[in-house]
């Protein structure tokens, strides 16, 4: 079969524009302006199967986002080549719009002070999506996404998980092929974020939508995604399986306990002590040769503690540990 | 897009931005009733500098208030019109711009949609009554009614032209410079008046910048048989016309220059 | 009331320091008043052409009373405060109840240094540079010119109340709203911004004058001309005092009914 999307060497540079001090400097900057160059991407290639979902992690700043822009062509790239749904997305940009949906954690695309049902209908118009394909469409998100109680009730109202329900609703309208996610789960309550993740499965199961999912949250690549791409300073550190980054970064987690009393320091042979502030302890361990309640049940014989959490490491923290794999 | 879905789209664009605005109906009210009485007491103002003075540069007052009221109402209906564009760095900040670039409609047709607010409804009035006052003052009855029309119609472009033009700058500098509010504001506040009376420069700025005098005095001398009624003058406010479409020509390099540096 | 004072004085001098970074911005906002300043100098210029003189006022005194009122526009009560109205709208104004100092007193504070700070950044170097470009009539004489600057100070005292009387009518949701539309457009036009209330007929000039809107601009500019002889300059200033003092008065009442309401209601 043939990619989907095919993605060559792009790069990016943005120039940013130094402010200079004090007014005789807002004056010169008038005239002639210093300028700075920050590459984003610095060669990104990748390419992307019908039916794939993949996560595409990195930290802040490395490019994540530059990326996302320039697929959903609402950014040029300096050099390299995207070829997508047959579309070069920032040439062909209203062709290609009309085939993906984008959903932005952070920023709502309904209109704030009207019920969502309002937003549907011109979105039905901006779209040009037919009466049956439209009723059939909303049919199905309603029942997936448990809508009806909201339709009619304005943006404004909504809770924060409502809204991404509406929000997730409303980039589907018109039926995309390829969705990209930016943050979906961002700031969303426990119940809300298994409810987001639980659709873009059955979306990307059943319908066989390509899904692009960048995050923060570690749990959601975990939850979602069987291919993960990590960028980091403009490049792609790694492209495979998710259990590729799992190994590459080492799978160690955290096993955070608070004690009794403090002083008193729990050890285990499965386990290294990483550090220890009055009664509050930070073990790490490896899952994989001892499993976490095996762990915290020899600790419980031996120790009396009040609270303990285990942290599975952030993206921050696996990247991190991948670059000590894979210097540069 | 065929026209009339155009038309079908503009229509339902409309109808929510009214619905969501008309939420505040007090609000509205008291707004409309603070430009009205704003605008009111302005107009009272010129009323007061012509009994003081008799007139200006030869103009007497029912004939500054044709340029007045034609002024007044093509510039409330181009920034009722054009609010998205007026306020086009808030959406540049916030990233909903970003959203525009991603529907698969022209985002100047998008922009234009977004918004048309309702609030500047107080102006309109004010304009409306000044114009009519004046039609009645002036005697005009007939096809010499078409030519205040066609005054507007240039006008409300050509004062669009000058939003699309301010959204344009914001594409490099982000925010809106007050320094454009001579060309917004500062026109309607010139061209209520004779241009004639202006220095040189400011004439010209108003002339050939921003052909503020083709959809004002040109027209309105050959109206009032005070100028050159040639059919050029007659057919200036056309020249609004072309402003808009030169603005929007302008637009599209502004987002040329927006989607390749993504500021 | 003295721990009120060193409250309010820390309050404006963070404001200030605040405004005090938009510098490029305010040379632009120049620029601006600038080409308003010769735009109405420019139609005032026509009207004086025409030749029907008038006995209050002469054309040079005239443009010097436009530059006057470009320089000093920030004293105009047009906006509430940006920050309290976010404040009213979060719901965090119910904190800001509970502070030892009063409320009133900060509110009051914050509206003197949002008038002062810009009508000194920007009214000097305006006001210089229609001395340089536009041949500026300097004050009516010495005496004039030390009464002129007192004057601007009541001026200052009475913008003040009415911008805090604005912040306060946010309180009101309804009567609130209406005030915050009804009053900039009354006091653009009786203070004498957009036309010298010595240009209005005489029986409405005299009763404007009354208002408490005519000690914004007509006030210090009938000082700055030497149109008030040293003998009623001691009633005519007493007149914004008195009037800011009133609506200092009303402001306070308006704030603590609003507040008190709010307890029982529970915000």
């Amino acid at each position: 079969m043939s990619a989907l999307i095919e993605v060559e060497n792009l790069t990016k540079t943005y120039t940013i524009s130094e402010r200079r001090e004090g007014t005789w400097g807002a004056l010169q900057g008038l005239i002639q302006r210093q300028t700075r160059k920050a590459p984003a991407l610095r060669g990104v290639s990748f390419s992307l199967q019908p039916g794939e979902m993949v996560g595409y992690i990195g930290p802040n700043g490395a490019g994540k986002s530059t990326t996302i822009k320039i697929l959903s062509g609402i950014l040029v790239p300096d050099s390299g080549t995207c070829q997508a749904l047959g579309c070069t997305p920032w040439r062909d940009r209203r062709r290609y719009v009309q085939q993906i949906g984008v959903v932005f954690g952070q920023r709502t695309q309904l209109w704030w002070d009207l019920p969502v049902r309002e937003s549907f209908s011109l979105l039905r118009e901006i779209y040009q999506i037919d009466d049956h394909a439209f009723r059939s469409a909303m049919q199905e998100l309603q029942s997936l996404l448990q809508l009806e109680a909201l339709l009619n009730t304005p943006v404004r109202q909504l809770s924060l998980g409502q809204r991404m329900r509406c929000d997730l609703a409303a980039s589907l309208l018109h039926s995309p092929k390829l969705l990209f996610l930016d943050e979906p789960t961002i700031g969303l309550d426990a119940v809300s974020k298994l409810v987001v993740r639980e659709f873009i499965r059955t979306l990307n199961r059943q319908r066989g939508v390509t899904v692009i999912l960048t995050t923060h949250d570690m749990d959601d690549i975990e939850a979602l995604c069987s291919r993960v791409i990590v960028i980091a300073e403009g490049k792609i550190l790694l492209d495979g399986p998710l259990q590729q980054l799992r190994s590459a970064a080492g799978t160690e987690r955290r096993l955070l306990i608070e004690m009794e009393k403090p002083g008193e320091t729990p050890a285990d042979e499965e386990a290294r002590l990483v550090s220890c502030e009055g009664n509050r302890i930070c073990l790490a361990f490896d899952p994989e040769r001892t499993p976490a309640a095996a762990l915290i049940a020899r600790i419980a014989k031996k120790y009396a503690f009040r609270d303990l959490l285990v942290q599975e490491p952030s993206i921050e923290e696996v990247i991190a540990r991948l670059y000590g794999t894979y210097p540069e | 897009m065929t026209l009339r879905k155009t038309l079908r789209l503009v229509r339902i664009y409309t109808t929510l931005s009214f619905r969501s605005q008309l939420q505040y109906k007090t609000s509205f009210f008291l707004l409309t009733l603070g430009t009205l009485l704003a605008t009111g007491l302005e107009f009272a103002a010129v009323y007061a500098l012509f009994s003081r003075f008799g007139s200006l540069h030869g103009w007497k007052l029912p004939q500054t208030a044709l340029l007045y009221g034609c002024i007044s109402v093509s510039f409330a209906i181009a920034e009722a019109a054009a609010r998205g564009f007026d306020t086009f760095s808030r959406q540049i900040k916030s990233g909903s711009f970003d959203r525009i670039l991603l529907r698969p409609l022209p985002p100047a047709f998008q922009i234009a949609c977004s918004e048309i607010q309702l609030m500047r409804f107080g102006r309109f009035l004010q304009g409306l009554a000044v114009l009519g006052w004046a039609e009645w003052k002036l005697h005009l009855s007939g096809t010499a009614l078409m030519m205040p029309l066609w005054m507007v119609t240039g006008g409300i472009a050509l004062f669009y032209g000058v939003f699309v033009l301010q959204a344009t700058l914001v594409f490099y500098t982000i925010e809106t410079p007050e320094i454009v509010n001579i060309f917004t504001y500062g026109g309607v506040e010139t061209a209520q008046y004779p241009l004639s009376i202006y220095p040189f420069w400011l004439r010209s700025i108003f002339t050939f910048l921003i052909p503020l005098a083709s959809v004002s005095l040109i027209p309105a001398r050959a109206l009032l048989g005070t100028g050159s009624a040639s059919l050029l003058s007659q057919a200036a406010p056309a020249a609004g016309y072309l402003f808009l479409i030169a603005s929007l020509h302008i637009w599209k390099i502004g987002i040329a220059h927006y989607t390749s540096t993504g500021s | 009331m003295n721990s009120t004072f060193r409250a309010a004085k820390a309050v404006a001098g963070a404001r200030g320091r605040l405004l005090m970074q938009y510098r490029s911005a305010a040379l632009f906002g120049i620029a601006t008043q600038m080409f308003w300043g010769m735009v109405r100098a420019a139609v005032f210029t026509a009207f004086y052409q025409a030749g029907r003189h008038t006995a209050s006022l002469t054309l040079p005194q005239t443009i010097a009373y436009i530059w006057l009122v470009q320089a000093t526009l920030a004293m105009m009560p047009w906006r509430t405060d940006p920050e309290i109205q976010e404040m009213v709208r979060s719901g965090a104004i119910s904190y800001e109840a509970l502070r030892p100092a009063d409320l009133y007193s900060i509110w009051y504070a914050r509206a003197l240094a949002g008038h002062a700070i810009p009508t000194l950044m920007r009214g000097i170097p305006l006001l210089l540079a229609a001395f340089l470009l536009f041949h500026l009539l300097p004050p009516h004489g010495a005496a004039a010119c030390a009464l002129w600057l007192f004057s601007l100070f009541c001026t200052l005292l009475l913008a003040a109340a009415f911008t805090t009387l604005l912040n306060v009518s946010l309180l009101y949701t309804l009567a609130g709203d209406g005030v915050q539309r009804l009053m900039p457009a009354l006091a653009n036009a009786f203070s004498g911004m957009l036309i010298p209330l010595a240009l209005l007929p005489r029986s409405l000039c005299l009763l404007l004058r009354l208002l408490p809107f005519a000690g914004l601009i007509d006030t210090p500019m009938r000082c700055y001309l030497g149109q008030i002889s040293e003998g009623s300059a001691l009633t005519a200033l007493m007149l914004p005092i008195v009037w800011a003092a009133a609506l200092i008065f009303a402001g306070r009442m308006l704030l603590l009914h609003a507040l008190q309401k709010m307890m029982i209601q529970g915000g």
